[in-house]
């Protein structure tokens, strides 16, 4: 029974990774540029969760409406800025433009907040259901529940509507969108501000659960490729799926094998992918290998 | 004029997600000759020349070079045993200069250093003396045309015996199309055997010893250039069917 | 003389010229703050040149090499703590030991497409942290190891810092003699064949993912020599200050602004910023800790979009042409 425990606390949790890695993984795809500026935006929509809930007394889960636009119009600009610039750039000119980014948002956060962990302390917060032999506690179920309600939206708006699918189309190929029509710059900085805005809100769902520091961007960037990679760079299905997947596997081999493991896993998990499947589950296979043109 | 095969691939196959890029394609390259690969857009030419090259996995089928099965193996062996390639796009080394790029190519058999540059210079000096003041500068900084020497002369520096080029002329002018064609006929007849994915019909014709044809990914057409210009089914992936004649679909 | 030996020359004679100055600051310099200053330069000078190896001639990107790094402080230290082993040895041991971790994430990794050995050296770096964190019985935990204070050439430490500074000179002759080695040889024609167009280069023969991965190797280990280093220098090491993220991100922005693939980039980085560093963090005091980090951020963003090839590059080129136009001017082709 605590395996299933473990399992549904897994899922839960990995709901957030999914909500987190689902943006990283959609402006890779479309942009083609590892954001390792990805956690300092779950990093700031946390800290902006707290700032709101300390000084205006706002629920972190109310606080979502105000991070998403907030996290999202910096998206837009952050994009405008330093991404546009180096859409066309080197590789190593990119990751460094986003780790230059990391490292100026990350410190920027310690020389305003300092280096401790703040938490917020919510009345609900302890509040738990018993479902079976299973205890769910109601700040994960929320959060899982927003998460997961936000990748669905993300999937049907992908899916049916015409910017999601330009999106695609984008990603797909960004001489060809342009061709047909798509303005592809536009769709740059509306799946950077959105992966952006996603970090962000995130970052508001985990206020109840854990604390904020400046130093949550860099776990949760790891976290948050590793599930991208897993479920295959570009996929948005494929980083939910992945993202529930990391969440089990984390939260169960805390159990069976040691807690605080996580990194271990993680570093495992990674490895046995590129080694197995590179592409990841969804991913389309042989593009990671040397391609030609 | 018909030697032994040199390189044979048999019955290749490549899907790419829903695409069936190349479908149980067989083709063989004869010692000494020039073979063109030829098709319509879309064909599968490059993937099966990236097959043959050792860039992608074959599906399934097999690659025999040199009498040995290569199915699988890498672009860098591949070259070791006599087998280069040129890119569509030129891949020069960019921010190397000339005498360096070609110098690469000439280092895969190892040597010493004087050796190297004799063999690098001497491949340059296959395009007469036009190289030689631009063996200082960036590659990258070259006309068009010129990289295209620059990767012909580095993959040459490679000793090779089959020389794999795609779509060598695409972007050069008349001149230097000859120019290129020239060099590639000499050098046949000095032995060398050369497949070359081309558009231009009209160097397929006058150059090639035989001619592949391929159409949706699949072995349409093969044999000398009149005979495939002349064949009906060649024509009509090409230009398609007369509008009066019945449709299949 | 050919083109090649008159390059060859030139950087061994303003490699030994380096070594000349670096050596007279050690013995020159009496007061231990500069003294302190000239040592931390020629450290990340080392540092960025080990990074280089790897990130700038290959054009290979580590974002963890700080995991190398505190391989080789822990490695030195426990074997010194536990074994008494002369730091000589354990150096060297830590050096293996980090190439070999190098090597393997490096042969997984490197042989495909995208970012995915920056990311592995990355979820490296933060394993290591965490583990050396949590593995109390082995590394202390997060109090971290002491060495004990025994001067002397055999224990790679020494009284003053003189002595220090001659150690990092030392090292960091020795990552830039590899440094040299691979630019004026036939491996630094293979590498840069590598940067720029890896499909090409197997085209031709280049053995790609063998040459990468060696110097994925040698980088590591060469960085984990100067992680020992470290540790003899300050004699204490913990978890936060070697499997530091920040350090990560320091060596390679000094390689990137000085000039990735030239070995006079990593000096001309460090010059420039280690200085800065220690000034940001000495005027604002550690009530302001990250503030320097705050101004790398920018500077590393700006230096890769205005100058991407780095300084010293950059200053080459300018120097090709202004020596080209003056032949131009005065006939020297005609």
């Amino acid at each position: 029974m605590i395996i299933l425990q473990a399992v549904v606390s897994g899922l839960l949790l990995g709901g957030v990774y999914a909500l987190v890695s689902v943006g990283l993984t959609l402006i890779f795809g479309v942009l083609r540029i590892a954001n390792f500026a990805h956690g300092e935006f779950l990093m700031a929509g946390m800290f902006l969760a707290w700032v709101l809930h300390e000084q205006a007394g706002i629920d972190p889960y109310l606080g979502c409406f105000i991070v998403g636009p907030v996290l999202f119009a910096a998206g837009l600009i952050i994009e405008r800025l330093l991404i546009r610039p180096v859409i066309k750039a080197s590789h190593m000119t990119q990751i460094f433009v986003t780790v230059g980014l990391a490292v100026f948002l990350q410190n920027g956060a310690l020389m305003i907040w300092g280096a401790d962990y703040h938490s917020v302390v919510l009345s609900y917060a302890d509040t738990v259901w018993f479902v079976g032999p299973v205890v769910l506690s109601l700040p994960r179920v929320v959060a899982f529940a927003v998460a997961m309600a936000l990748c669905l939206a993300l999937l049907a708006f992908l899916r049916w509507t015409y910017w999601g699918k330009a999106v695609r189309a984008t990603a797909e190929d960004r001489e060809i969108a342009r061709v047909m029509g798509i303005e592809t710059e536009q769709i740059y900085a509306f799946t950077f501000a959105t992966g952006a805005a996603l970090a962000g809100i995130a970052g508001a769902l985990l206020l109840p659960i854990y604390a904020v520091s400046p130093s949550v961007g860099v776990q949760f960037v790891l976290v948050a490729f590793i599930v991208a990679v897993l479920g295959g760079l570009g996929s948005a299905l494929g980083a939910i799926i992945a993202g529930l997947a990391i969440g089990v596997v984390e939260v169960l081999s805390g159990f069976l094998i040691a807690p605080g493991l996580q990194q271990a896993v993680y570093f495992v998990v990674f490895l046995l992918v590129l080694i197995i499947r590179p592409a990841g589950l969804f991913g389309r296979r042989g593009a990671e290998e040397l391609v030609v043109t | 004029m018909s030697g032994s095969a040199l390189l044979a691939a048999v019955g290749l196959c490549k899907r790419f997600g829903g695409v069936q890029a190349v479908n149980d394609v067989s083709i063989e390259v004869r010692e000494g000759e020039i073979l063109s690969l030829v098709g319509p857009n879309g064909a599968g030419k490059t993937t099966l020349f990236n097959l043959i090259t050792g860039f992608i996995r074959p599906d399934a089928g097999r690659v025999m070079f040199r009498g040995r099965d290569v199915t699988g193996t890498s672009p860098e062996k591949l070259c070791r045993m006599g087998l280069v390639r040129t890119f569509q796009a030129s891949r020069v080394f960019g921010d190397m200069r000339v005498d360096d790029n070609v110098k690469v190519g000439a280092m895969v058999h190892g040597g010493s250093a004087a050796a190297i540059d004799a063999t690098a210079q001497a491949a340059l000096d296959l395009f007469g003396t036009r190289m030689h003041q631009y063996l200082d500068r960036a590659a990258a900084k070259l006309s068009f045309a010129n990289r295209r020497r620059v990767e012909i002369g580095r993959a040459l520096a490679t000793r090779p015996v089959l020389l794999a080029m795609d779509e060598p002329t695409a972007g050069m002018n008349p001149a230097e199309t000859q120019e290129i064609m020239g060099l590639v006929r000499r050098l046949r007849d000095d032995g060398l055997s050369v497949l070359i994915i081309e558009h231009d019909m009209t160097l397929v014709m006058g150059i090639s010893d035989r001619v592949v044809v391929l159409d949706h990914g699949e072995h349409l057409a093969e044999g000398p250039p009149e005979a495939v210009r002349a064949n009906p089914a060649v024509i009509e992936a090409y230009l398609g069917r007369p509008l009066d004649a019945p449709q299949h679909h | 003389m050919s083109r090649s030996l008159r390059g060859f020359a030139v950087s061994a004679g303003a490699f030994v010229a380096l070594l000349g100055v670096g050596a007279a600051f050690a013995f020159g310099v009496a007061s231990p703050f500069w003294l302190d200053l000239v040592f931390w330069v020629v450290f990340w000078a080392a540092l960025a040149q080990a990074w280089n190896i790897v990130g700038g001639y290959v054009g290979q990107l580590s974002l963890g090499h700080t995991a190398f790094f505190g391989i080789g402080a822990y490695t030195s230290t426990l074997a010194d703590l536990h074994w008494d082993l002369t730091p000589w040895l354990g150096s060297l041991l830590g050096a293996a030991l980090a190439a070999a971790v190098g090597l393997v994430v490096a042969v997984v990794c490197l042989r495909l497409r995208g970012p995915f050995f920056a990311l592995a050296t990355l979820a490296l770096a933060e394993l290591l942290l965490i583990t050396a964190i949590q593995w109390r019985d082995l590394t202390e935990g997060a109090e971290g190891l002491t060495l004990p204070f025994s001067p002397g050439l055999g224990n790679l430490m020494f009284e003053t810092k003189t002595g220090f500074c001659l150690y990092a000179l030392g090292l960091f002759a020795l990552v830039s003699a590899v440094a040299i080695a691979i630019e004026h040889t036939r491996i630094g024609l293979l590498l840069h064949a590598i940067r720029n167009d890896e499909d090409g280069a197997r085209s031709v023969g280049v053995r790609v993912l063998r040459w990468k991965v060696a110097a994925a190797a040698v980088s590591a280990g060469l960085t984990a020599l100067c992680g020992t280093l470290y540790a003899q220098y300050l004699q204490v090491i913990e978890p936060s200050t070697v499997f530091n993220w920040e350090i990560s991100v320091q060596l390679a922005l000094l390689a990137i602004i000085g000039g990735r693939g030239t070995w006079t980039g990593a000096i001309v980085g460090s010059l420039f910023l280690t200085p800065l560093a220690i000034g940001l963090r000495a005027w604002l005091g550690s009530s302001h800790a990250g503030l320097h980090l705050v101004v790398y951020g920018p500077v590393l963003i700006l230096s890769v979009l205005f100058i991407p090839e780095g300084i010293m590059p950059w200053v080459a080129t300018r120097w090709h042409t202004a020596r080209a136009r003056r032949q131009a001017v005065t006939g020297a082709h005609a």
